[in-house]
């Protein structure tokens, strides 16, 4: 550094220091002004290089839940409609539109979407089938959306998520016991899942098995609770990663619930048949 | 003596060299604490899926999750694909990976751990969930289920119609939707077909074209109307809504010909070559909706009066 700045001027050494420390800076930290840097980086690169290949991995970086600085919806949402204007057959598409339209609220558009998707891709994209089995039972259309469950399942069976969305829309249809065959299963294999554990406790309280039910929730408690916000974004990938203290708060409340709501029903249960003569 | 003093000045000069070293060593730690002390400004996105828990028929709370959503991957919610190894290999590694239980399926379906056929098990393009054996309500509807297990057609009801050997929905099946997708607006209609109906060139929002004003002219002078031969005009415009503008006069102005040069954009104020005689200004716009909007104004030469 010494010979640096006896051999050029000063001035020149602390600008060049200064450019340097702008230029560099950025890639040291992941927040906004590496944010600012890449966004500008890659809407100079998408104006002089223009292709639905870069504009869907554009798009891909800004809907990733593990990437907390780039995430960002609508700026995903407008690279993936600049692809579709290039490339309308452009791969998967139509899949990740129809996820941002689900994550909206927008379910309607998301099925249209994600329909369009699957005839475009038919059965080469399970995981298609999967986003439109979460579409429908947030629709509220258990039937259709068990289908697709079962569709993803085939190529995935032990998919712990996949299993216990299966399982929530089999619940949701009054179908605990199918619920039940699904869950039961899967559970060897993820011993320790809060979000299976917690389905599993609630199919079994349905089927007023209450005692197993509070082991389940039980199981779940402890499990909600060691839950990271990483481990709830991979459960929930699209997701902003800001939100996911809200995420885990909302589970925990939800396992908490339900220990309550067993365990008053194992209560009254075990009174009425020490009444009973 | 004077090695001596030679020897100071060089240490001094390093010194100086060191502190100048230090400075830019604290102005580099300063721009980079600078830098992460910037406060993330962005809100968060609130989906759909946050906070969001079901009740189940009796009430407790279920949590869907959405692991498998990104494209061509089952994320982090498949067992790792160590577990397709023999059980000896993954324990190397510290995977517990179960043996998976019996199949109890029927009819020996084996698609574990749901019992579901592959399509070209069960006749009739059933929907065969958990078994082959054709509950009623999985033969097509109109059709019902034979003692030997088959579906047989038997009658539309209400609400269906008959198509050859099939019952088909007269109501609608969809809710009709306009969407977009990039700059393209889609419809899905009432039979849940969907195609695209419109390229929007201004963009696509909220179900439909982003519809353009057209050009509005703000400002349209010539000034003064009316001048001695050989005095200049004053020439101004201001529109919105507009691609492009250009203003020309008859006699040359604003096309490039004369010293005034090319007149031209959606705003603009400019002097005009000496007039010698009636001039013509005209504006002609081209909006962003592709309409044509002109104007035109006249500069008159003063008369000259000769007393006879």
């Amino acid at each position: 550094m010494a010979w640096l700045v006896t051999s050029i001027s000063r001035r020149r050494f602390y600008i060049a220091a200064i450019v340097l420390l702008v230029c560099v800076s950025p890639f040291f930290y992941d927040g906004p002004v590496l944010a600012l840097y890449r966004n500008t980086h890659e809407s100079l690169m998408y104006r002089l290089f223009p292709s639905s290949e870069r504009a869907f991995a554009y798009g891909e970086r800004h809907f990733n839940a593990r990437n907390p600085s780039s995430y960002d919806v609508e700026r995903a949402a407008y690279f993936f409609g600049k692809a579709a204007d290039i490339d309308p057959t452009f791969p998967y598409l139509y899949h990740e539109l129809a996820r941002i339209a689900f994550l909206k609220g927008e379910f309607e558009t998301a099925m249209a979407l994600i329909n369009m998707q699957i005839a475009q891709m038919g059965d080469k994209a399970p995981n298609s089938y999967y986003i439109r089995a979460l579409i429908e039972g947030y629709m509220g259309e258990y039937a259709a959306s068990a289908k697709d469950y079962e569709y993803f399942l085939q190529s995935h069976p032990t998919n712990w998520a996949a299993v216990n969305d299966y399982a929530w829309v089999l619940l949701k249809a009054e179908r605990s016991q199918d619920a039940l065959a699904a869950i039961e299963p899967v559970i060897p294999y993820w011993p320790d899942n809060p979000w299976l554990l917690n389905t599993y406790a609630t199919a079994l309280y349905e089927t007023r098995e209450y005692t197993e039910a509070l082991r389940a929730a039980q199981k779940a408690s402890i499990a909600v609770s060691n839950l990271s916000e990483t481990e709830w974004l991979q459960a929930y990938p699209g997701n902003d990663p800001k939100i996911a203290s809200k995420g885990v708060a909302a589970f925990k409340k939800a396992v908490q619930d339900n220990i309550h709501s067993i365990t008053v029903a194992l209560a009254s249960s075990t009174v009425q048949s020490t009444v009973k003569p | 003596m004077t090695k001596h003093l030679h020897k100071l000045k060089a240490h001094a000069r390093l010194f100086h060299v060191q502190k100048e070293a230090a400075f830019a060593l604290i102005l580099i730690v300063l721009t980079f604490v600078l830098l992460a002390a910037l406060p993330d400004t962005r809100q968060p996105f609130a989906s759909s899926e946050v906070q969001f828990t079901d009740s189940s028929a009796s009430g407790l709370a279920i949590v869907p999750a959405s692991c498998p959503s990104t494209p061509d991957y089952a994320g982090e919610c498949d067992p790792s694909p160590l577990c397709n190894l023999p059980s000896a290999v993954a324990a190397l590694f510290g995977i517990n990976c179960p043996e998976p239980p019996p199949n109890t399926c029927d009819n020996g379906a084996s698609n574990y751990p749901t019992c579901t056929f592959p399509p070209n098990t069960c006749d009739n393009g059933a929907s065969n969930y958990p078994t082959c054996t054709f509950p009623p309500n999985t033969c097509p509807i109109g059709y019902i289920l034979g003692d030997d297990g088959v579906c047989v057609f038997n009658v539309c009801p209400s609400g269906y119609e008959q198509e050859g050997n099939q019952c088909v929905s007269i109501t609608p099946a969809c809710t009709p939707l306009n969407y977009c997708v990039g700059s393209t607006l889609w419809h899905r209609n009432a039979t849940c077909s969907t195609s695209p109906i419109q390229a929007c060139s201004n963009g696509c929002t909220a179900g439909g074209c982003i519809e353009v004003a057209p050009p509005g002219v703000v400002v349209w002078q010539v000034r003064p109307p009316l001048l001695n031969a050989g005095e200049r005009a004053n020439v101004s415009w201001q529109v919105t809504g507009v691609l492009s503008c250009e203003v020309t006069g008859n006699n040359g102005d604003g096309t490039g010909s004369n010293e005034t040069g090319v007149w031209s954009g959606a705003s603009g104020a400019q002097i005009s070559s000496p007039i010698t005689a009636q001039t013509i200004y005209t504006l002609t716009c081209i909006g962003l909706d592709d309409s044509t909007v002109t104007r035109s104004a006249t500069v008159n030469i003063t008369p000259i009066f000769q007393e006879l």
